[in-house]
């Protein structure tokens, strides 16, 4: 059946509303119907009637609208007294960008009442001599506890009324829906909610969430405003559609999700990580996953992170133990690792990470110590200084310095030194032979290789450049002449107080094509003057020798002793350059050294050629003139580099041997590959069946002969 | 203490005569305590207007006076009344009081219930009020000037149907809350000892 219903306002001439509504009958049964007015009902009276069509089409000839029934008043405010003042509606519920309209009823036919939203005056439109109405459009939130809405008669204050209309937030579509699940076991859905649209004076409570399933056609209420846990059960249904509905008084909404159970597999973080077979430079991290099934397989990646920053990072597929190789790791490092696992087959969402810490132990130094040394001008005292290691190449806490001095000269005396870590220097107390000095760093774990450093006996009153150089913002710029010779580099040095212990002495090795530097140091003070020198490092060993005539007594002898002549003999005839030459009564070569101090009793002749041979004469003079020369005294200069020589002539004396051994062997296989016997017709079968050709042939020219 | 001693009939006239020293204090205790919940309860209107919204306290707002069943305002008339019958005034005011501020309390915790101190402050209000009327019953005991008989029960706090109703009478009830302990304040002075007559 059809019914049409009409409603009026104030009078039942004025139809404000005609609307149908349909709906299937029974006899006798109450049909229910309601209608909203948009004016409150308080404010005017309000009539309806209705009337009814059978829409059926299996009765048509009931297909007529019945007679209308009479009109029902509808009087909500009935009598007020004369200084009544009414604001309606009370305490509305309406949603945020609605329209709203409010109404007061005066006791008084009267035109000065004024009304208030929020402390704002609002215009309305009279209806009648009593009523008034206002129309709100697009009312805004402005709190939970609700808008005033206040309206007083102006002359007389004490007449008054209000109401208050709680505008609700608009209910948001949920978003962000989605579920997944860690065990098989449980669904975790969540979602954004949005605004909450509770307002005060339980007007509103915030809005409900309710999960619906389509497929198991089961529903749960969410208690909580942003997430929902929903039982797996254990009929192995794969594919769920969910639908999340919300809903408050004014408003419902739903969002839905259709998806793969084992596509949503967000494991739970790995368990029992654990670090086996730490290394100086490897270690094995392990790690167990929570079995979802035998055929989970899950991939997890590790991340090494060390000094704050990560290192590396590696995938791995695990079914339920992970392992992996860390490698390239530094020795005496604390490191931090970490896993975490997603399913390998649909990957959803990773697991929390899992992790530990672990540290490498030490590991010997890999570099020799950066080492340098001064030597006090007229004592064979050495000072050596060496730079810490860094982290890099220390590999681990430096314990002590090991140095070990050899005398050249006597190589048979070692000397061994332990300074303690962390000094960076000592001196050695040596005398006028030449030293090999090697100076080793030493962690727990081993020694660095050795710094090695020579030191000549004395080298004698050499003349050294000088020269004044200016300091820049930059630092001290310096060039110098490329020495001649085989140089291996150079090394700067410098202090500010050369001849003070307490001088900050540093030094700088460069290379051997450089020829210039500059030098700069945070440590450089303006006004204060620095000492530089530059050492060219030679790979060649000078060799030299010391003469000595400590028992020649000047004083005893029968003229004043002006000083000595040294005189050197030596096959190539070469002097070095600034040494004179000299030629002997016998018209041969040499070179001559002058010591013009009658107390100098020693001279060392150096830059001479290792392994060789000279001769020397050592003799003095007077204002007259020399001494007697006596004979030439030979001496051979010690080997260069006896075990750089080892170094080389075993390995290829060694290979040489493997060369003659394999040729002996083989030495068919070589015979016939390098030089085969030349083929001696003479020996061949083939010649034995050619000379038998040839013999008969022979016979045969003999018979001819003798038949002529 | 003697009656005669004790009596308050006219306090004016026995100016010179010198109060028990424990009343004395007890008079100046009473008083202070209301010169204090004075302040207080000034505080707990304008604190109470803040959290109801516009127009309630602009300044021209005038509600509607509803009424308060079981307590009225104190009316200038009553300014020429023994002190006596004005303390009793006081006292039943204070008796009456207490009930009223718990339902404004309530009702505010439905309307604001993100308003913790404004909720702390009418239940302090209530407690205050009670033991502020039992202070100056205990005072007119003293003086023999108590009520007769026994106290009428205070009748139920009023309820206001809607909303805004409600925070009308909030707002009556606060408004005679500062009214009735200002009243007693006044009305103690003239009990202590040195001050106004």
């Amino acid at each position: 059946m059809v019914f049409q219903i009409q409603i009026s306002r104030t009078e039942t001439s004025n139809v404000i509303w005609v609307g149908n509504y349909s709906t299937t009958v029974k006899w006798n049964e109450t049909v229910h119907w309601s209608w909203e007015s948009k004016l409150p009902l308080e404010c005017a009276a309000h009539f309806v009637r209705i009337r009814s069509v059978v829409d059926d089409a299996k009765f048509p000839e009931l297909n007529f609208w019945s007679s209308w029934s009479s009109w029902q008043a509808v009087h909500v405010q009935d009598f007020l007294g004369q200084d009544a003042l009414f604001v309606f509606p009370k305490d509305k519920l309406v949603e945020e960008g609605s329209n709203v309209t409010i109404c007061y009823i005066s006791g008084n036919i009267q035109n000065n009442i004024s009304c208030y939203l929020e402390g704002e005056q609002i215009h309305g439109e009279q209806l009648d001599a009593h009523v008034s109405t206002f129309e709100l459009k697009n009312v805004p939130f402005i709190r939970k506890r609700g808008t005033n809405i206040y309206c007083e008669e102006n002359q007389r204050n004490a007449i008054s009324d209000g109401t208050v209309l709680f505008v609700s937030k608009v209910l948001e579509e949920p978003k962000d829906f989605s579920c997944e699940t860690r065990d098989f076991k449980t669904l975790s859905c969540t979602w954004d909610p949005g605004t909450d649209t509770a307002l005060a004076w339980s007007k509103q409570p915030s809005q409900s969430y309710t999960l619906f399933e389509s497929f198991s056609g089961k529903k749960k209420h969410c208690e909580e405003k942003n997430r929902c846990n929903w039982q797996i059960t254990q009929d192995s249904q794969e594919i769920y559609n969910f639908t999340l509905i919300t809903e408050n008084y004014l408003r419902k909404r739903s969002v839905n999700l259709l998806f793969n159970l084992t596509h949503r597999v967000h494991p739970m973080s790995p368990f029992n990580v654990q670090f086996e077979n730490v290394s100086a430079t490897d270690a094995v991290i392990t790690w167990k996953v929570h079995s979802t099934g035998d055929y989970f397989t899950f991939l997890c990646q590790v991340e090494l992170h060390g000094e704050g920053k990560m290192i590396q990072q590696h995938n791995v597929s695990v079914k339920v133990n992970g392992k992996y190789l860390l490698n390239e790791l530094q020795p005496n490092t604390d490191y931090v690792a970490q896993v975490r696992c997603a399913d390998a087959n649909h990957f959803w969402k990773w697991s929390e990470w899992s992790g530990g810490d672990f540290t490498t132990p030490e590991a010997a130094p890999s570099e020799a110590p950066d080492v340098w040394r001064t030597m006090k001008s007229g004592s064979h005292n050495v000072t050596l200084f060496w730079k810490p290691l860094s982290k890099f190449h220390a590999n681990g806490k430096i314990r002590f310095y090991n140095v070990v001095v050899e005398n050249l000269d006597k190589p048979s005396r070692l000397e061994h030194h332990s300074i303690p870590a962390p000094a960076n220097g000592t001196e050695l107390t040596l005398d006028q032979c030449s030293y090999r000095i090697r100076v080793t760093a030493s962690n727990s774990a081993g020694t660095s290789p050795a710094a090695v450093m020579v030191v000549s006996a004395d080298p004698g009153n050499k003349e050294v450049e000088e020269e004044r150089i200016k300091g820049t913002e930059d630092g001290f710029s310096m060039s110098w002449k490329p020495q001649s010779g085989d140089v291996m580099g150079y090394v700067v040095e410098w202090c500010d107080r050369p001849q003070n212990p307490l001088c900050d002495f540093q030094w700088k090795n460069l290379g051997p094509n450089t020829t210039s530097t500059v030098i700069s140091s945070d440590a450089f003070r303006p006004g204060v003057r620095y000492n530089f020198r530059i050492y060219g490092l030679s790979t060649k060993r000078i060799a030299y020798f010391t003469l000595s005539w400590k028992n020649y007594s000047t004083k005893s002898q029968p003229a004043f002793i002006k000083g000595y002549r040294v005189y050197l003999k030596s096959k190539a005839g070469q002097c070095h350059p600034g040494v004179e030459k000299a030629v002997l009564s016998d018209n041969t070569v040499c070179c001559q050294y002058k010591i013009d101090n009658p107390e100098q009793k020693t001279f060392t002749v150096e830059n001479l050629q290792p392994e060789s041979f000279y001769e020397f004469l050592v003799t003095p003079y007077t204002s007259v003139g020399e001494g007697p020369r006596g004979t030439f005294t030979k001496v051979r200069t010690p080997d260069e580099y006896p075990s750089m020589l080892l170094r080389v002539i075993l390995p290829v004396s060694f290979c040489v041997m493997l060369l003659v051994l394999g040729c002996h062997l083989k030495s068919q296989w070589m015979k016939d590959k390098c030089y085969p016997d030349i083929p001696d017709p003479y020996k061949s079968s083939v010649l034995s069946l050619i000379k038998s050709k040839v013999n008969a042939g022979k016979l045969y020219v003999h018979h001819m002969a003798i038949e002529d | 203490m003697s009656r005669r001693e004790g009596s308050l009939e006219d306090p004016q006239a026995d100016s010179s005569v010198s109060l028990l020293p424990h009343l004395e204090a007890k008079i100046r205790q009473t008083h202070s305590l209301a010169h204090l919940l004075t302040k207080y309860a000034e505080q707990l209107l304008q604190e109470y207007v803040q959290h109801q919204g516009d127009p309630f306290g602009l300044p021209g707002f005038s509600p509607p006076r509803l009424p308060v069943a079981g307590l009225s305002a104190p009316a200038p008339s009553q300014a020429g009344l023994p002190l006596p019958e004005r303390l009793r005034l006081d006292a039943a005011a204070l008796a009456a009081l207490p009930p009223m501020l718990d339902a404004v309390r309530r009702r505010q915790a439905e309307l604001n219930p993100h308003a913790p101190r404004l909720l702390r402050h009418l239940e302090d209000a209530a407690r205050q009020a009670r033991a502020l009327g039992a202070a100056v019953e205990t005072v007119l005991a003293a003086l023999g000037a108590a009520a007769r008989g026994p106290r009428p029960e205070p009748p139920a706090a009023a309820t206001a149907a809607g909303v805004f109703p409600a925070k009308v009478l909030g707002l009556r009830v606060c408004g005679l809350y500062r009214d009735w302990v200002s009243r007693t304040e006044g009305d103690l002075s003239q009990l202590v000892p040195g001050g106004p007559a």
